[in-house]
């Protein structure tokens, strides 16, 4: 039979065990979503690159925005979606601003990646 | 070893790895914080890049650099609107006997800082650019 400071211990081993399950599930989930999220900034930013390049090189403000979703709240640019799904439709998203010159004038730009640019 | 000491070493061992695991957990870098710093230099980086492109903008700075007073007014005024829609707060710039230091509309707790080097044909001036953020 046990004595009740066994008990007691055991009780203690026992929510200990259960407070560091529940510390590296937590945190496994959020390890993984920190991975997801890292990897649409990234993609995000490298778009930008990409786009920042293109218009550089190219000229004109349609040239930056060549295959990527393209957000600029001070000038209005048609813009063309990376895939077919609308980035408004996807969960995850991450987005970078940038400035471009826009018509000889700096801009701000920003570059959005999705779940469907990580495919 | 009797079992009221197994529980208790039991007990220890438990204790020590959630130590160890929230110790480990501490001391990993913070990713987040860390491509949000690197979004903040590109800003810092695009903004002196594309001024330093434009041949009109570019004008600017150098007589900004020369002591310029429309032209302070003038780069104080463009950017100050170009960040109105941005996290920026406020930003200081230097090039030449050019200083320019805007009123913060928030606070500073970050900042990001990049610099070129001007020449207009005749002198080089350095360029320093530093944004404030307050996100």
């Amino acid at each position: 039979m046990f004595s009740f400071d066994v008990l007691i211990a055991s009780l203690l081993a026992v929510t200990t065990a259960a407070l560091l399950l529940y510390v590296l599930v937590a945190n496994a989930h959020s390890f993984a979503s920190h991975a997801d999220d890292s990897r649409l900034h990234a993609a995000a930013f490298v778009a930008s690159e990409k786009a920042l390049k293109t218009c550089a090189s190219e000229g004109g403000a349609a040239k930056c925005v060549g295959g990527f979703v393209f957000v600029n709240e001070l000038v209005t640019i048609p813009t063309t979606p990376p895939t077919n799904n609308s980035l408004d439709s996807q969960e995850r998203r991450a987005c970078v601003s940038r400035i471009a010159l826009v018509g000889g004038e700096q801009r701000i730009v920003i570059y959005c990646a999705g779940e469907g640019d990580l495919n | 070893m009797n079992r009221r000491a197994f529980v208790f070493t039991l007990e220890a061992l438990l204790t020590l790895i959630a130590a160890v695991v929230f110790v480990f957990l501490s001391v990993q870098p913070n990713a987040e914080n860390a491509t949000a710093q690197l979004q903040r230099e590109a800003l810092a980086q695009d903004l002196l890049e594309t001024a330093t492109k434009e041949k009109m903008i570019a004008n600017t700075l150098y007589a900004f650099a020369e002591g310029n007073n429309a032209a302070k007014q003038e780069i104080e005024r463009k950017w100050t609107i170009l960040f109105s829609n941005a996290s920026v707060t406020c930003f200081g710039f230097t090039a030449g006997s050019g200083t320019l230091e805007t009123k913060c509309r928030g606070q500073k707790r970050f900042s990001a800082t990049a610099s070129r080097v001007l020449f207009d044909g005749m002198r080089f001036n350095e360029a320093r650019l530093t944004l404030y953020f307050d996100s």
